[in-house]
């Protein structure tokens, strides 16, 4: 198994806020992603406790963003300034690297 | 807005511990949490990059940089972007309790007071951004960051009046993003302006502060009473400060999934910067509250 590294990229939401994804990835499993950046959250108490939950995480590269949109649905995370399919575009930028 | 509780007065606090930066955040928390009225903040901070809750620290400055220019680092209770704060800074922070205003309406009414304050002192061109700058003519002039909870909204924003806006960029790291934004890289240093700059003369704090908040007691229908912190808010700030601002758990928050992005030097410079000095931690034990 090759060593895990780190992928990040960032999107800035049109006239909004930029949201930055860093994925700790080895061969097909993701092992961790971080999402950060100038944006706000509501209940920002939620959004942590997901952010403490996808630090150790262990899915399948195809399965992450799966994971990460029920996840952020589940926990009625709202976010200002970007969307969830800003979070989801730059998941889907990092997974297509190779 | 009218505030039509029992309230008819809107405290306004100068309440500012500059070289404790930690602390300032500390308290900024605890006034927003225990004020029983609505509360305005006056304060300034010296030397310190303010990142907001969900940032993580290597993505957005210079450890090193700011290292060696003596800058801290603390993390905030808001969302929002870092900010670079000096002396030549001046912070503003509301706290409406008992109101229930969503993040876009409490920035709308802040904003817009901020707007007619910079206006009463001559400015020209100033206008409001949504979702959360103050510009004027096309330059950030302030910024704010804001929060929410089941019985209060909290708004607060940090204005350029002196601050020396080179240094600035030097201790942030400016996104990618930013960095293809051709207009953004050719001016780097006129993306923002300061107060002192627009109006062509020496703007002292107070004359802010008074401005802010008589557009603030208007816009809110409340008449401006003068206090100080209350010492349950300052017990409050003490706790706080121990628990999470003076913490490296707390200031360094998503550093360890980055960690293989930064060598050890710049680690190593962020855990300096982001905990109080020992002089500092003497400043807190002068106030008298443990």
């Amino acid at each position: 198994m090759n060593k895990a590294s780190i992928v990040c990229d960032e999107k800035k939401h049109a006239g909004g806020k930029i949201v930055k994804v860093c994925i700790k990835i080895c061969d097909d499993l993701v092992k961790g992603v971080m999402i950060s950046g100038d944006f706000f959250v509501e209940p920002a108490e939620n959004f942590e406790e997901l952010l403490r939950e996808l630090a150790s995480i262990e899915v399948k590269r195809g399965e992450v963003i799966t994971l990460i949109t029920e996840s952020l649905k589940k926990k009625n995370i709202e976010f200002g300034g970007i969307t969830i399919e800003d979070v989801t575009e730059v998941l889907s930028k990092i997974l297509q690297q190779k | 807005m009218k505030y039509s509780d029992n309230n008819i007065y809107l405290r306004v606090l100068i309440a500012e511990w500059p070289e404790n930066q930690f602390f300032n955040l500390a308290f900024e928390e605890a006034f927003y949490l225990e004020s029983k009225q609505p509360t305005l903040r006056f304060w300034r901070n010296d030397k310190v990059v303010v990142i907001g809750r969900f940032q993580s620290p290597p993505l957005e400055i210079n450890a090193l940089e700011a290292k060696n220019l003596g800058i801290r680092l603390v993390r905030r209770f808001t969302g929002g972007g870092a900010v670079y704060h000096d002396l030549g800074n001046v912070n503003y922070a509301l706290t409406l309790p008992g109101r229930n205003l969503s993040i876009e309406e409490s920035f709308s009414i802040v904003g817009s007071a901020v707007v007619e304050a910079l206006g009463s002192l001559g400015i020209n061109k100033v206008y409001y951004r949504p979702l959360n700058d103050i510009e004027v003519d096309g330059l950030k002039v302030s910024g704010m960051a804001a929060c929410r909870s089941h019985d209060r909204v909290f708004v607060h924003g940090a204005m350029l009046v002196s601050s020396d806006i080179s240094v600035l960029w030097r201790v942030l790291k400016i996104s990618r993003e930013k960095l293809s934004d051709k207009k953004f890289t050719q001016s780097r240093v006129k993306r923002v302006t300061t107060v002192n700059e627009v109006l062509g003369r020496v703007v002292r704090p107070e004359e802010i502060y008074k401005a802010i908040s008589e557009s603030l007691s208007m816009k809110l229908s409340l008449e401006v009473e003068w206090g100080k912190p209350q010492e349950s808010e300052l017990r409050k700030a003490l706790d706080l400060y121990r628990e999470r601002y003076a913490t490296l758990e707390w200031n360094l928050k998503y550093v360890d999934e980055v960690r293989d992005l930064i060598n050890d030097e710049e680690y190593e410079a962020l855990r300096e910067i982001a905990k109080p000095s020992i002089h500092q931690e003497k400043l807190i034990e002068v106030l008298g509250l443990e």
